[in-house]
């Protein structure tokens, strides 16, 4: 470890130089190694792959660590077509989204929208009626902004003084009721989003719905 | 056809290009040092930009730093090191181009991987690049210039080229300069007149911490700042102080120095943040003058153009802004303040001014809860992040260990000039602390908290510190070592020279490092390739 002038250990005949030094270095390289172990068994890898093989798992965990999970299902479906449908209730209003390459996916998306554009507040607060209405709306603005994402940044940025970056689609995103606010459950299957209100998905048994 | 290997290899070659202009030449250099360097350089351009009245666009932020970059090559010595431009083509041609190579093909990939993960908070950071594109200048957005500043949406800019929204990979590739920069920084510190035997050993089990930590994967993967701060504070400390041991030239303070200007437009604290690094330079008797003055000039300047310059158009004030000016200013005049200060007095305010900060910090971020009525935020704040360091934050166990065995190195062993990385640990604590106070909102419970991103921050710094410090640190005097040792030890710390006692033994064996004024060897510095 040492050359012996750095570390000599002085007052003590018997002491070796660079002695105490060297159980440091041996004692740091050991728990660094036990750090290292330690955290690959709690990195979730096993349950992160579940997720991979079942991506409704993903879904109804309402777990906001689901990066490898999530991030590896938003890539496989960049640039295919979606509908989004916002289902309240009887109706069932919906509006195509198409995303081009390289738009990305989040599992924060159309919260993520709805924080920026319609202000719902905390990704993970509540959504009231109200906006999951203006949600609708902004869900057929979203495929407008989506067509020509340079003609939507500049139109938007007539219109708002703030250009439009994105459109994006969930999955899996789990509204919690934090009072007074519908709770309202994302589902996503081979090309379609549905943005379910909690009541109906339990009605209909929709997995996630009871959580 | 996507344009992003060939916008990032341009990023890491332009970077490269800098770092030959610096006489850097070394492999392991270019690995570690060429992508965010040349980020920094594009976002420093980005930035000037934005302040003077050229209209900004993404394509001539990279011209101008094209251009800058050559007019550097053609000036460098090395350039002409033989009478002829084989010099710097060949460095170019070599390591440079091999690793902005390596970059485009593994651009490909990591696309390939579709990892990457945008969030809302990523959006809003990547939409300030859309409206300087749009507007050619700063925007009226509050929250856009302030909160969310201009370092994601200046480096990702370059992707609107290809018609895409960010660029994939960049994020990725920080993670690979970051692990090349603790790798770098621990290599170039070895001297050579000392064997190292567990050096190897050592950076394998730290870099393998941090490697198998889930939220290292999740910053690598995540369209954001986090990362890249982490890089560059690692940077900002580490190469100062390889320049104060003298194996680094001065002249490679221009990329801390650039580093310091992507950290103040990457993140709205970061002016606290950075007096934290730039205190403990200033008051260093190791580090050249002119290095500290660039420094704090870059600090200085950059804080003056981002929020005297282009914050200034902002018309809708939060609450939380004026303050935050106030602070970046005062950052920046104490900065100023101490580098006139005098060689002796700065001696003397070496051995209080640092613990007096950091004490400070603490201080305040007890006492201005309580006189604002904020103290109950303040223990939600504490429960929160106490409960994401115990697992919910799935750091695994890094916070478990790490903070333990930085304390029992720390009271086992000294390093020289030290201070350039425990004053900014120890102060980020109270810091973050205070910065809830100053934004009105309690951290929470989960990895997705603001606080629980920003450990990022300092994840690779605390890291190089340790290391350094059991591979160069002094040993501290036990109590069974006697008083007299004690006292021999005290008068070891310092040299005539003002430098470390380690460093004279270095110095001893090493002409060349004997000297006041680096100069370049005539061989082959003895880095690591």
């Amino acid at each position: 470890m040492t050359d012996g002038g750095a570390g000599r250990t002085r007052g003590r005949p018997d002491a070796r130089p660079g002695h105490r030094r060297r159980q440091v270095v041996l004692a740091a390289i050991a728990v660094l190694t036990v750090t290292a172990v330690a955290n690959l068994g709690l990195f979730r890898v096993q349950e992160d792959a579940q997720d991979l093989a079942d991506p409704h798992r993903a879904l109804v965990r309402n777990d906001s660590d689901r990066l490898l999970a999530l991030t590896l299902a938003h890539g496989r479906n960049v640039g295919a077509r979606f509908t989004v449908y916002v289902w309240l209730g009887d109706q069932l209003p919906g509006s195509t989204v198409v995303v081009p390459p390289g738009y990305p996916f989040t599992d924060e998306g159309l919260l993520g929208l709805g924080r920026a554009e319609i202000e719902l507040g905390d990704h993970q607060g509540e959504l009231d009626p109200a906006s999951a209405d203006e949600l609708l709306e902004r869900a057929v603005i979203v495929d407008w902004f989506a067509r020509q994402q340079r003609t939507a940044r500049e139109s938007s940025l007539e219109r708002t003084g703030v250009p439009a970056v994105f459109a994006s689609a969930d999955f899996a995103v789990v509204v919690p009721d934090t009072g007074g606010g519908r709770r309202l459950l994302t589902y996503w299957s081979e090309d379609t989003v549905f943005l379910v209100d909690a009541v109906q998905a339990n009605e209909l048994g929709l997995p996630g719905a009871g959580s | 056809m996507t344009l992003e290997p060939l916008l990032l290899a341009s990023i890491s070659l332009l970077g490269s290009g800098l770092l030959v202009a610096l006489g850097r030449r070394a492999g392991l250099e270019h690995v570690a040092l060429a992508v965010p360097t040349g980020l920094a350089l594009l976002v420093a351009v980005s930035l000037l930009l934005v302040v003077l009245p050229v209209p900004y666009s993404a394509a001539l932020a990279l011209v101008v730093v094209a251009l800058v970059v050559a007019a550097s090559l053609w000036r460098t010595r090395a350039w002409r090191a033989e009478g002829t431009d084989t010099g710097a083509v060949g460095a170019l041609v070599g390591p440079a181009v091999v690793w902005a190579s390596v970059v485009a093909v593994g651009t490909l990939a990591i696309r390939g991987l579709r990892f990457t993960r945008v969030t809302a908070d990523s959006y809003e950071y990547l939409q300030l690049g859309g409206v300087l594109e749009a507007l050619g200048g700063p925007a009226e957005d509050a929250h856009l210039m302030v909160a969310r500043q201009l370092f994601v949406g200046a480096a990702h800019a370059p992707s609107w080229l290809g018609n895409e929204a960010y660029l994939v990979a960049l994020a990725p590739l920080l993670l690979v300069s970051a692990i090349a920069a603790v790798v770098w920084v621990v290599r170039v510190a070895r001297s050579p007149a000392r064997a190292e035997r567990y050096e190897m050993a050592l950076l394998v089990a730290a870099v393998a911490a941090v490697l198998t930590a889930n939220r290292t994967w999740f910053h690598a993967f995540y369209v954001n700042a986090h990362l890249a701060v982490g890089v560059y504070l690692l940077l900002i400390a580490a190469i100062p102080w390889l320049i104060g041991r003298r194996v680094l030239p001065p002249r490679m303070a221009l990329v801390p120095a650039l580093g310091i200007v992507a950290v103040v437009v990457g993140r709205p604290e970061a002016p606290s943040l950075l007096l934290l690094l730039l205190l403990p330079i200033v008051l260093a008797p190791t580090i050249p003058r002119p290095v500290v003055a660039g420094l704090v000039g870059s600090f200085a300047l950059s804080v003056v153009a981002w929020w005297a310059g282009a914050v200034r158009s902002v018309t809708e004030w939060t609450a939380a802004s004026p303050a935050t000016i106030a602070l970046a200013v005062a950052a920046g005049v104490v900065g100023l303040h101490l580098l006139a200060v005098p060689s002796g007095r700065r001696r003397a305010m070496r051995s209080f001014l640092p613990q007096v900060v950091v004490g400070g910090l603490g201080v305040g971020a007890l006492a201005v809860p309580v006189a604002t009525g904020q103290v109950e935020l303040l223990r939600s704040s504490v429960e929160a992040t106490a409960a994401n360091l115990a697992g919910a934050g799935l750091w695994g166990a890094l916070p478990w260990t790490l903070p333990v065995l930085l304390v029992v190195v720390a009271t086992v062993l000294r390093l020289g000039d030290g201070a350039l990385f425990w004053v900014p640990l120890l102060g980020f604590v109270p810091l973050a602390f205070l910065l809830a106070s100053a934004r009105d909102g309690a951290y929470r419970v989960g990895p997705g908290d603001s606080l629980n991103r920003m450990w990022m921050h300092v994840l690779l710094l605390a890291v190089t510190a340790l290391v350094l410090t059991l591979l160069h640190g002094e040993e501290r005097p036990s109590r069974r070592d006697g008083p007299r040792s004690r006292t021999a030890w005290r008068g070891r710390r310092t040299t005539k020279l003002g430098l470390s006692p380690d460093h004279d033994r270095y110095a001893a064996r090493n002409p060349s490092a004997r000297r006041r004024r680096w100069t370049a060897p005539t061989s082959r510095p003895p880095e690591p390739t």
